[in-house]
């Protein structure tokens, strides 16, 4: 008997239909990958099964737990089960943690409420809980609260109180969605150790087809609340019978191909090309707070002594972990942060002794595109003005003037010139970053920096964007600054790659050879810890 | 308190939505059609009064209410309904001005600090404390103290009161708007902090100073009345609803309803401009309407 | 959390110090000669200026100040000019009216607000909700003294349950004083507390969305265990700064609400020496006022510290 089986699951919330005839079932010891895009349904499935809905939903079909019917159970008897049989892991650890009590009390109220134990017992029983997850107690006492601790290590207090009664089955809604690599390698580790230990069943909701192929032995496809495909995860990822599994497969691998011949560092030095983009020593320091009322807090080097050249039609990766700095060095590449020392070169004029108006000019060459494709608009404005905006740095022109420009960039990023009159909220994500693109290119600008540009969008819709960057790079002779976390994305589109930590570029090179032999202890770490679908189904295939 | 504001921005909004919207908002319906009556009673007092409240008949004084005087008549023999529709003036007057003081001079301070940051925002909100110690009510009392009562001065008070709040109200939704990506793309198209904040910030917290807006006119019409009623707003022979419950007061035992009717004017009309910011609030900011 | 102390310490002394000087220089600029008010028209230029000296009223601006601050922190606020007697026994006496009244509103209005707000949030979307939320939105459109005239009305002159007004005294018992400050401490509680009621529901119902409530389920808490142990904590911030703000507006309240009933207290006070212009009475009671707004402030503040933990260091430390 399976551990838990979904058979015909159906749910709508008021008159929306969520979920069709969902089925797959998990037994002990197993780990079910359940994957899909944004809207798929899968967190709420995860939600149906915890009976944790949003008020007005309806569900019907079956869930079978052990072989009981939790659709039949009252809510008295879910509570007995969750936390207890069934625990929950979310993809949020800064938010999934209550910021006002110590990890100990949310660990231990747990294990009290369904063992009955004493506050003593419950402690010393979450202690050793926390120890396992990686948090011993005597560097991480109980009555730390969250705040005092680390992404990472929030997370592995949510995991520990799912996991503290040893449940039978373990629900993982992205879990490492919001950390770096090395450490979703930890967390995705940790899980496999305690799936292994306990024979608990593990359902893991990503919508990461790597993640799921490294630890999921089944695999269940979801697309707009329908099961698209399921079955063994080494099968269905090897032989893509169904065209949306394929299409989910080849966009999550997909490299746009270039028309002409990438620009190389090591190339545009032998012929002596100088460079578009120059920063030498780059200092960014932010004040700390004071560490006592007589004693100033010691500066954060966000970004120290940091060089860089970027040339002409180069497209530049620079990877690194949250926190690593790299964000910094664009916002001061932008001008948005004023550097501590150090000289920002562009197209020879040097930022830090150019006057104002030669800056202003050199301002309209450098452009930029963001992550979030929802917060990188101003709501109130329509599409017209939002493109227009970075105008501002040209010489005044004409209304009819600025919108003959914005529908030519429009055009250019494959929108249609009617989009001009439309508000940002009238577009999908996709279409959101194309006109953040559009936005980018209508001063003619020679160098685009982009911040994590497809971080935020679907697996399917990230190819799209990145073909588009590719593709313009090819037709106006851009050169990007490409900023990421995401190896893939980054070996897919550009030439070269910088690696940076704690403020400083550890390697650099051209791409295939820095992530194929990493000349760098922390390259090497963070090359081993991102997940690869290739080398992830292969390694699948030979355990058969 | 600012992180969630920044969701009000995500609302997919144009007139015409926010028009539908409002329409079946009965908080907001109620509300609109309360203040239009209170409002309409007010300008109408100009022409025409059901009595002149001028005229002073002895023989008529301290009816109780009937068809001829619907609210009764005071110890002047004055209609009271007619005396109330007179002092709404005076009442709206008075919150109104208070509001315009508090949103001219709190916005931009508000709005300044956010933009500017560090010592200058501490200092100004440090400055905000100050005031915020002393409640409107007591600088009403101060500012009658040296310059004596009178309806400018309530205005002063209640105005000075108002300031600090839509500081705060101001720096709070402007604070939590300019870490957005929008603010970046517009520093890196070379604006400056003052165009940014007439182009990208003000747009997109005018919505909850509308609301607040509402929220202190009643406020501010509360305020009025106490001030009145304690002798040191509105002075005879101009008339408030506050005015009235303090002549009112000495002749509660045998006219109860001369201290009824202005008091329930100012509880309809209060309400009525509640339920018109909660409704303004529902219809505009789809965060909270959600909890609903 | 000792720099968090210090801090809020160093901004409330700081704050104080302003209104102190805002105080006394806005009756600085009051026309008129507080020598030839003592003494009336008829006193004799002679005799105005010996009293001027001897009130210290011809020495410059900042000495003056120096000089009444410093009485202030040894509790000296100077002498009525009308009553001729020191202002703070003038004040002490009114104090034991004013101070019982504020704090028996505040009790009161928390008693009632914070369980009518829990219920109502447990109940969300039901009638019950609906209906105690309509009541409140009546209820914060109600002015005090208003909602007191018509206590008096019904429970005084009606009745005849109450006294309508006056203060026996404590000398007269407990009870008796109590009894006469009850219908006062309704009327500005309710109000009030309409208000407090509608805003812990709103915080609770806000942290009732936070991702952590769903840890809390998760774990197998009931909705119920939920609110209690998890909502209501963090719901108390918003709460409390409420709950800071309303002890002003009470204060203020009672100024006015002691006009009703009659009552000996501040508010009457500073009333007469308003029209009798009695500079220094009004001064005094305006910063005794403005003293504990401010106080209040700091000690809601340190109760945030110690709901909240990470408040408790002092800002924010990560820079990224």
């Amino acid at each position: 008997m399976a551990l838990l089986e979904l058979k015909k699951l159906n749910l709508t919330i008021g008159d929306t239909p969520i979920l069709n005839d969902i089925s797959f079932s998990i037994n002990a010891g197993e780990t079910l990958g359940l994957v899909g895009e944004s809207g798929s349904g899968k967190s709420i499935s995860a939600l149906a099964i915890m009976q944790l809905l949003p008020k007005g939903s309806c569900t019907s079909g079956s869930i079978l737990f052990n072989g009981e019917e939790l659709l039949d159970f009252d809510e008295h008897k879910m509570c007995d089960l969750r936390g207890d049989d069934i625990g929950m892991v979310f993809q949020e650890p800064m938010t999934a943690l209550n910021p006002v009590k110590s990890i100990g009390e949310q660990v231990s109220e747990g294990i009290r409420l369904h063992t009955g134990a004493n506050r003593a017992d419950a402690e010393a029983r979450a202690a050793k809980m926390l120890d396992r997850v990686g948090l011993p107690p005597a560097r991480f006492p109980l009555n730390r609260y969250p705040h005092e601790l680390s992404g990472g290590q929030r997370q592995r207090v949510v995991i520990a109180i799912a996991c503290a009664l040893n449940p039978k089955l373990l629900i993982a809604d992205e879990p490492t969605t919001a950390l770096d690599v090395t450490l979703q390698a930890q967390i995705l580790d940790l899980l496999n150790e305690l799936v292994a230990e306990n024979n608990m069943g593990l359902l893991l909701i990503s919508h990461d087809l790597a993640v799921v192929a490294e630890m999921a032995s089944k695999i269940v496809v979801l697309r707009n609340g329908e099961v698209k495909e399921a079955g063994e995860t080494a099968k269905v990822l090897k032989e893509q019978n169904h065209p949306y599994t394929r299409q989910l497969a080849e966009a999550s691998t997909h490299v746009p191909t270039r028309k002409t011949t990438p620009v190389t560092a090591k190339v545009a030095i032998e012929q002596g090309t100088k460079p578009l983009l120059s920063v030498k020593y780059l200092i960014r320091e932010y004040p700390t707070p004071r560490r006592s009322l007589f004693q100033k807090g010691i500066p954060f080097r966000a970004v120290d002594q940091l060089s860089l050249d970027l040339y002409p039609g180069h497209s530049l990766g620079l990877v690194g972990e949250s926190g690593c700095g790299k964000s910094t060095l664009a916002r001061a590449i932008l001008g948005l942060e004023r550097p501590n020392g150090g000289h920002i070169i562009f197209n020879e004029i040097d930022f830090a002794t150019a006057s104002d108006a030669e800056i202003k000019r050199a301002r309209r060459d450098i452009q930029v595109v963001f992550q979030d494709p929802y917060g990188s608009f101003n709501p109130r404005h329509k599409v017209a003005r939002l493109v227009a905006e970075p105008l501002h740095l040209m010489d005044a022109m004409s209304e009819n003037e600025k919108r003959d420009r914005v529908a030519k960039v429009l055009v250019e990023t494959g929108l249609t010139t009617s989009d001009m009159d439309k508000y940002a909220h009238e577009f999908s994500g996709g279409q959101r970053q194309r006109i953040a693109i559009a936005r980018a290119l209508i001063t003619e600008p020679k160098l685009i920096i982009a911040d994590e540009p497809v971080s935020a969008l679907d697996v399917s819709i990230r190819a799209q964007v990145l073909d588009l960057l590719v593709d313009l790079q090819d037709r106006l002779g851009l050169a990007y600054l490409f900023i990421s976390h995401d190896l893939s994305v980054v070996r897919a589109i550009t030439d070269d790659v910088l690696v940076m930590n704690q403020g400083k570029i550890v390697e650099r090179g051209p791409t295939a050879d820095v992530f194929d032999n990493p000349g760098n202890e922390y390259t090497r770490k963070l090359v081993n810890a991102a997940p690869d679908l290739e080398r992830a189904i292969m390694k699948r295939l030979e355990t058969i | 308190m600012s992180a969630p504001l920044i969701e009000q921005l995500d609302a997919p909004e144009t007139w015409r939505d926010v028009a539908k919207k409002a329409l079946h908002n009965r908080s907001f319906l109620t509300g609109l059609i309360i203040t239009t009556i209170i409002l309409a009673l007010a300008i109408i007092s100009f022409f025409w009064t059901p009595w002149s409240i001028t005229d002073l008949d002895i023989s008529l004084k301290l009816k109780k209410p009937s068809l001829e005087h619907w609210f009764g008549t005071d110890h002047f023999g004055r209609d009271i309904f007619s005396m109330i529709m007179v002092g709404a003036r005076n009442s709206i007057a008075v919150a109104l001005v208070a509001v315009g003081i508090g949103v001219l001079f709190g916005v931009p301070i508000g709005c300044w600090a956010a933009a500017k940051g560090g010592y200058a925002d501490e200092v100004l909100m440090r400055t905000n404390d100050v005031i915020f110690a002393f409640p409107a009510l007591l600088s009403a009392v101060m500012i009658t103290a040296i310059f004596g009562p009178g309806a400018i001065n309530a205005i002063l008070a209640i105005g000075i009161f108002n300031i600090p709040v839509f500081a705060r109200i101001s720096r709070g939704a402007a604070l939590s708007i300019w870490p957005r990506e929008f603010i970046m793309a517009a520093e890196v198209a070379g604006k400056g902090k003052i165009r940014i904040t007439v182009e990208h910030i003000l747009p997109n917290i005018i919505n909850l100073l509308l609301v607040q807006g509402t929220i202190q006119f009643s406020l501010g019409i509360l305020a009025e009345a106490g001030l009145s009623y304690v002798g040191l707003g509105t002075q005879p022979p101009m008339s408030s609803w506050g005015r009235m419950l303090n002549e009112a007061q000495t002749m509660m035992s045998f006219a109860p309803h001369m201290a009824i009717f202005p008091g329930l004017a100012i509880v309809v009309t209060v309400l009525g401009l509640n339920l018109l910011g909660d409704g303004l609030r529902d219809v505009l900011d789809p965060r909270l309407r959600r909890e609903r | 959390m000792l720099h968090f102390l210090l801090k809020k310490l160093i901004f409330t002394a700081i704050t104080l110090w302003v209104a102190s000087m805002v105080i006394f220089a806005l009756l600085e600029i009051v026309p008129g000669d507080p020598a030839q008010l003592m003494l009336g028209i008829n006193a004799s230029a002679d005799a105005v200026a010996a009293l001027r000296e001897q009130m210290g009223l011809d020495l410059p601006l900042p000495i003056r100040y120096g000089a009444w601050v410093g009485g202030l922190l040894q509790g000296d606020f100077g002498v009525s000019y009308t009553y001729s007697v020191p202002v703070s026994e003038l004040i002490g006496e009114r104090l034991w009216v004013s101070l019982p009244l504020a704090l028996l509103a505040l009790a009161l209005s928390t008693v009632i607000a914070i369980p009518v707000g829990l219920y109502s949030a447990s109940r969300r979307g039901t009638r019950t909700d609906t209906g105690i939320m309509a009541f409140t939105q009546l209820g914060i459109a109600i002015p005090n003294f208003w909602f007191a005239l018509l206590m008096v009305y019904l429970f005084a002159i009606w009745l005849q349950w109450v006294p309508a007004g006056g203060f026996p005294g404590w000398d007269q018992g407990l009870f008796k004083g109590l009894k006469s400050l009850i219908l006062p401490a309704i009327a500005l509680a309710l109000p009030q507390a309409a208000i407090l009621s509608r805003v812990t529901r709103s915080a609770l119902l806000d942290v009732m969305g936070e991702d952590y409530i769903r840890t809390a389920r998760a774990k197998g808490l009931t909705a119920r265990a939920v609110l209690w142990q998890h909502a209501l904590r963090n719901a108390l911030i918003p709460v409390l700064t409420i709950l800071g703000l309303q002890f002003a507006f009470l204060l203020a309240g009672t100024i006015i609400i002691e006009n009703v009933f009659y009552l000996p207290g501040l508010g009457r006070l500073i009333f007469q020496a308003i029209s009798q212009r009695d500079l220094i009475v009004v001064e005094s009671v305006v910063i005794l006022l403005v003293a504990t707004v401010i106080f209040i402030n700091l000690l809601v503040d340190l109760t945030y510290a110690l709901v909240d933990p990470r408040l408790r260091q002092g800002t924010g430390r990560n820079a990224s």
